[in-house]
């Protein structure tokens, strides 16, 4: 879908038609909902959020102006409305990690797998703020001005950000290295 | 120098997600022959895309009851402003009426229509409702010097009625009304007292004329 598409979904929303809200929610939501469950590193609080978010895209769509994709300014939604529930306290409980190889089993893919796991060990010990930056790129492959758009900061931050959060990445490798020696 | 390799850096995760255009690319695989750095950095970005290879099946998917616990939560929403709000007939009204307006050809539509009934307003004589927007007394111009008369006009009569009677028979409001429908006029100067009288009592929107003493 591209803008116009984005746009004119929300209008038919803001105009109350329940099929394109829900046409929308098919179309977004389960990436909504994997952002959530990194960003709060917990499903039951993701999924309390999750519905919070879609109830109020109902309520806001007439304010969405098509300057972003709709998945853009949803996900903007979600951030802000998660980031309240992490001040409050909410639930969070330890990161998830991939637990499967899947069907390739060879040696090249079993280190592969490893080094992967390991990273993903450190980035969930990093802040949210490099945290983010490094799923927005590497797992929900938003493009910088897009990024720009969801954490409001310019083209240049989002850039300098995502080496700072590889440097920490790197900082904090290199600590769990010296843990295991 | 530095500006370059930096912004040669920055393409790193665009070149790995394919978000380079074709052009850009090429400059960038060409760049990476040569620049030794680029190409660590490159590889150490590529470790951390790949990590998340496996992640998908570590999160879950949204609970499939979570579209109707969505739409509770907007019913409920709905049913506490109707509760609360006379008014949310309009909210739901105005809520259907903005995403019409969102339609250009609509909106040009809307708006043809609506410049239509101004000019049929504008053009065509707006009934008077009778409004009474008459000077109120004013003790100043009570104590003026000059003739008086006072006045009590037909409930029936309108303001414009009124006004263009004391127009034509030289007179002005300069107090009024009074509880019992009184209004006090002055003479204009060059105008004597028995001729505006005259004129008033001929008038169906008076009811009452009388020198004031």
């Amino acid at each position: 879908m591209d803008r116009d598409d984005d746009k004119k979904m929300m209008v038919r929303i803001a105009g109350g038609d329940k099929k394109a809200f829900e046409e929308l929610y098919e179309s977004t939501s389960k990436q909504v909902f994997y952002y959530l469950q990194r960003l709060m590193q917990s499903r039951e609080g993701a999924e309390d959020v999750l519905i919070e978010v879609y109830a109020q895209v109902w309520q806001n769509a007439g304010n969405f102006r098509g300057q972003s994709r709709a998945k853009t300014w949803i996900f903007g939604i979600a951030r802000n409305l998660a980031l309240n529930e992490l001040r409050k306290g909410g639930k969070r409980t330890v990161q998830c990690l991939p637990e499967t190889l899947g069907c390739d089993r060879n040696s090249q893919a079993v280190d592969a797998f490893e080094r992967g796991l390991h990273i993903q060990k450190a980035l969930s010990a990093l802040s949210l703020k490099h945290r983010e930056i490094i799923d927005l790129v590497f797992f929900h492959d938003m493009i910088y001005s897009e990024i720009a758009d969801l954490l409001d900061i310019s083209e240049n931050t989002v850039k300098t950000r995502i080496f700072y959060a590889k440097s920490a990445l790197e900082e904090q490798l290199r600590k769990m290295e010296n843990k295991r020696r | 120098m530095n500006t370059e390799k930096h912004n040669w850096k920055a393409m790193i995760p665009l070149y790995l997600n394919g978000q380079l255009s074709g052009d850009l690319e090429k400059a960038f695989e060409s760049q990476l022959d040569q620049d030794k750095e680029l190409g660590r950095e490159l590889q150490e970005f590529d470790d951390i895309k790949k990590s998340y290879s496996g992640m998908v099946s570590c999160l879950s998917d949204p609970p499939e009851h979570a579209f109707e616990k969505i739409m509770d939560s907007i019913n409920r929403q709905d049913e506490k402003v109707t509760a609360k709000s006379p008014l949310f007939s309009i909210h739901a009204l105005v809520r259907k009426c903005r995403g019409a307006y969102e339609s250009f050809h609509l909106a040009w539509a809307v708006a043809s229509v609506q410049m239509a009934i101004i000019i049929v307003l504008v053009f065509t004589q707006i009934p008077d409702r009778g409004f009474k927007t008459l000077n109120g007394p004013d003790k100043a111009s009570l104590s003026a010097n000059g003739t008086m008369i006072n006045v009590v006009f037909d409930d029936r009569a309108t303001e414009g009625e009124i006004r263009a009677l004391l127009t034509l028979s030289g007179a002005i409001i300069i107090g009024g009304p009074l509880e019992n429908g009184l209004y006090i006029l002055k003479i204009d100067e060059g105008k004597t007292v028995d001729t505006v009288l005259e004129h008033l009592k001929n008038a169906p929107q008076v009811r009452l004329a009388q020198k004031r003493f």
